[in-house]
């Protein structure tokens, strides 16, 4: 059985937890185990990784994609 | 005719002085005049001699004149040419002192734009750093469980899409 990684930031409701876990089965393997970890750096959302695949919804990305944009602009405005 | 009265000392006197003048013209004319053309002809030689030597001096001297003559035009065209020369290094070394000046003027404004523009880049990166990191700050604290369900929504949707 294949297993599903899903890291949540440590703020993830349970509510939620079970939502994206049924999203998962049904859209992505309905017969593979999710396990869930926690990480606080992630400020929220999550990371799902199965095998070489990885989707990432995390804050965490989210800000280090904004940091690279405003960068980005700042150098090129300069 | 009476030849008493005749003075005879004096026709003797007459015959001696045409005697002696037609000795005197016998013996000593021709040495005499000899003797005056040898020293006429010695004269007039060196005479001759003399002014050849001076002709030729005057000749000596004019191709003195002309070889000075020379001498100084070519020391003044050579001398011109040194002018010249000096004058021409000296236009190029100017020119050359300008360009160089030029350059380093060049080269320190372009320098200084670099360093403005860095200055400007650094201080730019920085406020986007400090901005993000308020933004961090700020969500770490107020990250919702709404915010983390429209995650959830938005994967479902992407994953939907694929």
């Amino acid at each position: 059985m294949d297993i599903i990684t899903v890291t949540v930031a440590d703020n993830m409701s349970e509510s939620a937890r079970n939502k994206l876990e049924n999203a998962i089965k049904q859209k992505l393997c309905a017969a593979s185990s999710v396990v869930f970890e926690t990480d606080p750096k992630l400020l929220g959302g999550f990371i799902i990784s199965y095998g070489n695949t990885v989707y990432d919804y995390s804050v965490l990305s989210r800000l280090e994609t904004a940091k690279a944009a405003l960068t980005e602009e700042a150098r090129n405005n300069a | 005719m009476d030849f008493s009265k005749i003075p005879f000392d004096l026709v003797i006197n007459i015959l001696n002085i045409v005697v002696l003048f037609l000795i005197v013209r016998l013996l000593a004319y021709k040495p005499i005049r000899k003797f005056l053309d040898a020293r006429r002809q010695k004269l007039d030689d060196e005479k001759a001699a003399n002014e050849k030597i001076k002709a030729e001096a005057e000749e000596k001297k004019a191709e003195y004149e002309a070889l000075l003559r020379n001498s100084e035009d070519a020391a003044n065209e050579k001398k011109n040419e040194i002018l010249v020369d000096a004058q021409n290094r000296a236009d190029e070394i100017i020119a050359s002192a300008r360009d160089t000046a030029k350059n380093i003027v060049a080269e320190a404004e372009k320098a200084a734009k670099e360093q403005k523009a860095d200055a400007l880049r650094s201080s730019a990166e920085g406020i986007a750093q400090v901005a993000v990191g308020v933004a961090e700050r700020i969500l770490s604290r107020n990250v919702t469980d709404a915010d983390t369900k429209a995650l959830v929504d938005e994967f479902i949707k992407d994953i939907s899409e694929e």
